[in-house]
């Protein structure tokens, strides 16, 4: 048994045992549980893939004469301005009107800025007896900005399921291109150095848990939205999509290397973000849940081609054999995709490990624990 | 019958439509007209041809006689490593498997030797990061 107190004290003496998810694994088969979390303070994890409901908070700073911006565009994406003056939120599939063959949208403005790139910002307002400016057509910069930083209401999603077609003809999805009559499947996790997939009961993860979030430090601020308890789990992890998390980071700390925009073919725009948090390893049965190999995690295979009420699993598959670069179904070999980058996933782990041994990253016990039961309700349609 | 795809460069515009047909009257072949770019002095096309190996051979002699430059058009795709992001969403919709993972540091591989320019991966890849040049 460890304190987060003792685990920070190591951390703080550069003297911190921080094994990613991936390499624990092997420690862990070898010396069992108890042995392993004697000696391991931290497990890192790591995931970098697309997170749709991610965006910026951003202030523009007042101009002289000032506007009260109501409508807003960055670089002819549309920012929503039903705030004060000069803030204004983008979101990550906000998608620039007539963007032509490559669709280009909030997650694409957003790396742009971390980039460092100039931004054109067009604003216009009412003009009022305080704001008199009724349009501005200017160029902005991360520097210029007072604030930035992501406020991402859902990401990071404990597992999702895996995605396929029956249909006679190519779906495109956001599961990626999926070919005619089940030619292939796509998922989209890293698995078994995911981060929920690491701490499946959130037992370490709270509000407040400081993260790696697109090379900066973020935090967990609440729940995801479409938080779920109640999928079915398999070796004590759920097998498709269920607890999500909020999260939120400063965006004058990220590097564009974490940050990418997206354009999902005839999906719209999306964000990848990389995304890791640190496992303390408190006690042995927290390091043998972060020690779970692809053999032990299952996804839900589904057929895209019906509405998700209706889409019956068509069977379920382990990490190892989807990574593996085809499963088989009913006799026949499908070939699978990974849509989440498993290179990066690593990089995000590694370098938050290369944080906690060099005691610049401490970790935080969480402020509050995230709920225990959560469903998802439909939306009816009502007349 | 096999497939295979040419790239076509053309000074005579009109010989265009007449490829199509010649090679349809003359040689037996099921041509399909992928890309086409046409100007005022001429133009270049991807030309698919369908057919039994020595009339496709047959049509590229006759083509080359009537003085258009025809080149087979494969190995020709290009990925922007910069904007790769080793996702892997290409690898399962190459119809020739060009796109595999390194077994070790997970960078998805690109072999340009197999590729023979279907474009099928083109607008798999949500970063922009494969294009097919003319
Ligand atoms: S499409 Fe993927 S990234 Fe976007 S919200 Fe759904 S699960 Fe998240
Ligand atoms: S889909 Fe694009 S970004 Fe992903 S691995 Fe292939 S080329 Fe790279
Ligand atoms: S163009 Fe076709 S053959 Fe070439 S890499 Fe793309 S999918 Fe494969």
């Amino acid at each position: 048994m460890k304190t987060y107190g003792e685990i920070n004290e190591r951390i703080r003496r550069k003297k911190a045992v921080v094994y990613t998810a991936e390499e624990v694994i092997d420690l862990v088969r070898s010396k069992g549980p108890e042995k392993a979390a004697e000696k391991v303070d931290v497990v890192t994890t790591g995931t970098f893939g697309a997170m749709c409901s991610s965006g910026a908070f951003l202030n523009f700073g007042h101009s002289d004469p000032p506007i009260r911006m109501t409508d807003i565009r960055l670089n002819g994406v549309e920012a929503y301005g039903g705030l004060a003056a000069v803030d204004a939120y983008i979101g990550s599939t906000a998608m620039r009107e007539n963007s032509g063959e490559f669709g280009y949208g909030g997650g694409h403005v957003i790396e742009e800025l971390i980039a460092g790139n100039r931004v054109r910002l067009r604003a216009w307002g009412p003009g009022t007896d305080c704001y008199v400016r009724k349009d501005i057509d200017t160029y902005i910069t991360l520097d210029d900005l007072n604030e930035a930083y992501m406020f991402n209401p859902r990401n990071v999603y404990q597992n999702y399921s895996a995605a396929t077609n029956t249909l006679d003809r190519t779906l495109y999805t956001y599961m990626g291109k999926l070919l005619p009559r089940m030619k292939n499947i796509t998922y989209s996790t890293s698995g078994q150095l995911s981060p929920l997939l690491n701490d499946p009961h959130l037992e370490t993860i709270g509000g407040g848990t400081r993260i790696f979030l697109g090379g900066g430090e973020g935090y967990v601020a609440w729940q995801g939205t479409q938080y779920d308890t109640a999928a079915p789990e398999r070796n004590g992890v759920p097998v498709n999509g269920s607890r999500t998390l909020a999260l939120m980071g400063d965006m004058k700390q990220m590097d564009h290397d974490y940050v990418r925009g997206m354009d999902v073919h005839r999906y719209g725009t999306s964000i990848a973000i990389g995304v890791g948090i640190p496992i303390p390893i408190l006690n042995a049965d927290i390091m043998k849940r972060a020690a779970v190999s692809d053999e032990d995690l299952y996804t839900t295979l589904v057929d895209y081609s019906v509405t998700e009420k209706g889409r019956a699993a068509l069977g379920e598959y382990s990490y190892a054999e989807l990574r593996s670069g085809t499963v088989d179904y009913e006799g026949h070999k499908i070939r699978t995709s990974p849509l989440s980058s498993y290179r990066k996933a690593r990089q995000v782990a590694e370098k938050l490990k290369d944080w906690i041994e060099n005691g610049e990253f401490l970790l935080t016990e969480p402020i509050f624990r995230l709920p225990e039961t959560g469903t998802v309700k439909p939306l009816e349609v009502r007349r | 019958m096999i497939q295979k795809r040419y790239k076509l460069r053309f000074s005579d515009d009109n010989l265009q439509e007449s490829v199509a047909y010649i090679l349809v009257s003359k040689f037996n072949i099921q041509p399909n007209i992928l890309r086409a770019e046409v100007r005022d002095d001429g133009g270049v096309m991807v030309l698919e041809m369908k057919g039994t190996q020595e009339n496709i051979d047959a049509s590229v002699v006759y083509l080359s006689d009537a003085g258009i430059s025809i080149r087979a058009f494969d190995k020709q795709i290009i990925k922007n490593q910069d904007a790769c992001v080793d996702c892997g969403a290409c690898i399962s919709v190459c119809p020739t498997r060009c796109f595999t993972p390194d077994p070790e540091t997970w960078e998805i591989v690109l072999n340009y030797e197999k590729c023979i320019a279907c474009g099928t991966c083109l607008n798999a890849c949500p970063f922009h990061a494969l294009s097919l040049p003319l």
